[in-house]
């Protein structure tokens, strides 16, 4: 019995990727964050999402993608999304450049990574689904909160130098 | 089914509390046999779990309880007298309804029987089938009052000799009370007025209660910018519902200190019976309320405290016979109020602690350097049985033990943001202090600025904080090869500056500093930062599980503004920046097994010198440096055919560290010196280049006769370094001066 799977897609660096909906509470924008000195790379900073403290992860940093550049003549570009995902029982934003759509699709749709999908990527990659003929990347999210790009604080690193 | 569930589970808890008040009256007729009120309040409470494991058809459970409910009917029947050895079988039978309670609340049903030998046991105390056996089977509540009266008149004719008139009259009287409770325990009356909650309901409303509060602030900050009576109006109403809300949801999550204490009568007794001492407690201010989830976390701290007021603080009873005491020692919990804080005191009057031990001990484990004893305080040495080297101690004294997991104790109370503290008298007693919150949630905290970002520092570590203007921050925070410290009061104060610390930036050495004193197991550090706000009340939340292992911080909090602040983890920061380094040494200490050398504790920094030209390296403690001066070669005069200086409108005499007076000095302009006081005034010593300020020591000095004014020479940080005996030096100049016939005085 195959149910149609709701899945969230958004770009990151300018790649598409998606996320189950089941699992994602609210998408805001431009959220205000405070920083976490000596948090894991990943992490940017922590939001209040009325009343509950919830980190941000930066998918570009986790994903071993680019920074992204800062253009001044294009003001909108700075929008960033935070995709407030419920995990474990606990909340995390995902700040991604851009929302896509909420789509349906066949489980069966959902195809193994290729082989030359290398690094990070192919890492927290469950699987690849088309959209409109663009190659999405579905992303496994236990993996992805398990790297020690969001675990590991930077204090191991950081104790070392110290002593 | 669900429904059943809830039921079951509320059965559960029921019998919990019933049991725990079965087990109190128990230890309580054990000492006063006579108590009918207790023998009747038994009785109750075992009636009602009886009955409704019989419901629930636990009939391993039933046919156990039912057992003691006969020995206990038998007893308010006076029938039976309770005795040692029927308390030990009742209290035995308690904690065997336990493992069934256990055993219901993981797997659903009652499984085995009752151990065979315990249920022989009970079932000899029973007293023979008589006419009164109608008063243990009670059928129907309602009928009860009658039954259990008439019984106990008629067992009253029966045995008029046991007990006298007066005393009879009473009984009677208390059935009758008995029975009316009894009937009001199995149908709940009207008059109800509890309601049970499910605690994480009670969280969950906490949590909105919270968010509600920080919405009211926020609305209160934008109603006062605005120019709208209403809104002001209408935020004011919603400020004081929600400040009314807050504090009854508070309250509903409070509850008793006597809850805590409802297991100390059977712990006592038990230790009694193990030590073979005797205790007479005190329980005071049992109406204390405080948090339940603070109650629970300080339950087991208490039972350690009064574990070890009994095990080592209370003598037995011939010590004490013989030191002019009574047989049984006092031991007094009480609770109370006081200024925001509930404060539990545990005291026994027993033998007390003997500082001298504490501090042989601590000198032993390394805890605390000989010189250092003479500037503690008593009520500082005696703060050492809170370290954790005691609790590895093997010595095998009277003082052993009595430190035994107080260092976990002591992690457990500040966890909760309390602090315990010690008084102490010997041979009259020792008194343990905790102060502990009255929620959890909420921490008065000292909002700070660090760069760009606000701080929520705990007031519970902070001691005090130092100003200090932008144009001083050179003269007074001196550093020592990237080492920052502040002269506090004649102490060196190791400092920490935040930025530096978190890799938030580069310090900033235009804007006037703030130096926070902090302390953290009992070290204390300056922590540097920009600015400092308000103390303000914060709401502590979770960090989460990706942040879990951040090295500084304890929870976030969320300011009026809505923002997020960071809650500095003082104790973490601490061992973070290197300030406190208890564990290391106590590795050291048990690692020193090579007798061959003489093992000199060096619990203290040391300031790593270069002496001379030579790459020797020398190490003088920094509790003995009062300054680092660096002076022009040229400012150099003599006095007596010796080098000095004049330094702060004194006459600074220079004692030259390497056996070198003469050098190139000549090639360099400036010249280091280390000011030390002494007995005889302040000196300077000459170095030729400052290294390092290590506390990491693992050097075992060898006394090498080298020279005077050398303790001897040991490995630190991979080097032969030489440890300079600051007096030993002095003197040896001194004396060199005074056999020249002069006198620098």
């Amino acid at each position: 019995m195959n149910t149609d799977q709701l899945l969230c897609t958004f770009t990151v660096a300018d790649k598409n990727y998606g996320v189950i909906v089941d699992n994602v509470q609210e998408v805001l924008a431009n959220h205000q964050i405070t920083d976490i000195p000596l948090a894991p790379p990943g992490v940017m900073g922590l939001m209040n999402i009325r009343g509950r403290i919830v980190p941000a992860i930066a998918l570009r940093k986790v994903l071993r993608l680019a920074e992204k550049v800062r253009s001044d003549d294009e003001d909108d570009e700075d929008t960033i999304f935070n995709i407030i995902i419920n995990h474990d029982g606990e909340q995390v934003g995902l700040m991604v450049d851009q929302i896509g759509d909420i789509i349906t699709i066949n489980p069966e749709e959902i195809e193994p990574p290729p082989e030359t999908l290398k690094g990070a990527a192919r890492r927290f990659m469950y699987g690849v689904f088309s959209v409109q003929d663009t190659l999405h990347l579905l992303l496994d999210l236990d993996t992805l909160l398990d790297d020690e790009m969001c675990t590991r604080s930077l204090s191991e690193s950081t104790r070392s130098v110290l002593q | 089914m669900p429904q059943n569930d809830k039921a079951l589970q509320s059965f559960l808890i029921e019998s919990d509390e019933n049991l725990a008040q079965l087990e109190q009256d128990i230890v309580a007729l054990e000492r006063a046999p006579d108590d009918s009120d207790c023998v009747a309040s038994a009785f109750r409470a075992i009636h009602t779990i009886k009955g409704t494991c019989g419901f629930f058809g636990f009939s391993h459970l039933e046919a156990l309880t039912h057992l003691l409910e006969d020995i206990l009917g038998a007893m308010r029947d006076g029938h039976l007298k309770m005795d040692l050895d029927a308390a030990a079988a009742l209290l035995d039978g308690i904690d065997e309804i336990r493992v069934f309670l256990k055993h219901i609340n993981n797997e659903g049903n009652d499984g085995k029987a009752a151990p065979d030998e315990l249920m022989a046991r009970l079932h000899a105390l029973v007293p023979e089938k008589s006419a009164t056996e109608p008063a243990v089977v009670i059928p129907e509540p309602g009928v009860e009052t009658t039954t259990a009266v008439t019984v106990s008149e008629a067992s009253d004719d029966d045995q008029p000799h046991h007990e006298n008139e007066g005393e009879s009259g009473e009984l009677d009287h208390e059935e009758h009370e008995a029975g009316a409770e009894l009937s009001s325990t199995a149908a709940p009356t009207p008059t109800e007025s509890t309601v049970r909650v499910d605690v994480v309901l009670l969280d969950k409303l906490m949590n909105v209660v919270g968010e509600l509060v920080l919405t009211r602030n926020q609305l209160l900050q934008h109603a006062a910018s605005q120019n709208d009576s209403q809104l002001v109006n209408l935020s004011q109403r919603l400020n004081l519902v929600t400040s009314e809300l807050q504090e009854g949801l508070m309250q509903t999550r409070m509850q008793p200190i006597r809850n805590a204490w409802a297991t100390y009568p059977r712990l006592l007794r038990d230790l009694e019976k193990k030590t073979g001492k005797k205790v007479n407690p005190t329980l005071k201010g049992g109406d204390t309320e405080l948090d339940r989830s603070l109650l629970e976390a300080i339950r087991d701290p208490l039972i350690h405290l009064v574990r070890n007021a009994v095990d080592h603080g209370i003598e037995s009873p011939e010590v004490r016979l013989a030191a002019g005491k009574p047989e049984a020692g006092s031991l007094t919990l009480s609770a109370y109020h006081e200024s925001g804080n509930v404060t539990v005191e545990i005291s026994d009057d027993g033998k007390g602690l003997d500082s001298k031990k504490i501090v042989r001990r601590a000198i032993e484990a390394g805890l605390l350097h000989p010189d250092q004893v003479d500037s503690l305080t008593e009520r500082e040495k005696i703060r050492y049985i809170f370290q954790p080297g005691f609790s590895t101690a093997e010595t095998v004294n009277d003082l052993s033990g009595r430190g035994v997991g107080l260092d976990v104790v002591r992690n457990n109370v500040e966890r909760i943001g309390g602090s315990i503290d010690i008084k102490s008298t010997p041979g009259q007693g020792t008194t343990f202090k905790l102060k502990i919150p009255l929620t959890l949630a909420i921490v008065p905290a000292l909002i700070v600025r660090c760069l760009h970002q606000r701080f929520a520092i705990p007031q519970v570590n902070l001691l005090e904080v130092v100003y200090v203007e932008a144009d001083k921050l050179d003269e007074d925070i001196q550093t020592v090869h990237d080492a920052l410290v502040y002269r506090l009061r004649g102490r060196l104060l190791p400092l920490v500056d935040m930025r530096t610390l978190m890799h938030m930036g580069t310090p900033d050495k235009q804007h006037d500093q703030f130096i926070l004193v902090l302390t953290a197991d009992q070290q204390e550090f300056g922590l540097l930062v920009d600015d400092v706000r308000d103390t303000e009340e914060i709401v502590v939340k979770p960090l989460g599980r990706l942040l879990k292992d951040n090295p500084c911080f304890a929870g976030a909090t969320i300011m009026g503004d809505g923002r997020v602040a960071l809650i500095l983890d003082v104790k973490s920061t601490a061992d973070f920046a290197g300030v406190t380094r208890q564990d290391r040494k106590l590795n050291q200490q048990a690692n020193m097994d090579d007798r061959t050398h003489q093992p000199i504790n060096v619990a203290e920094n040391y300031l790593l010198v270069r002496p001379n030209e030579q790459t020797g390296r020398s190490a003088i403690a920094l509790s003995k440096v009062s300054r680092l001066e660096e002076i022009r070669i040229d400012s150099i005069e003599y006095s007596a055919g010796r080098e000095v200086i004049q330094y702060r409108g004194k006459i600074l005499p220079l004692i030259r560290l390497g056996n070198n007076i003469s050098t190139d000095d000549e090639d360099n302009e400036m010249i280091r010196i280390v000011v030390q006081p002494t007995e005889f005034g302040e000196v300077g010593l000459v170095v030729n280049d400052i290294i390092d300020i290590v506390s990491d020591n693992t050097a075992n000095i060898e006394r090498v006769a080298q020279s005077d004014g050398v303790l001897g020479a040991g490995i630190l940080q991979g080097h032969v370094t030489d440890f300079i005996d600051s007096d030993a030096l002095i003197r040896h100049y001194r004396d060199q001066n005074n056999n020249g016939g002069h006198d620098e005085h």
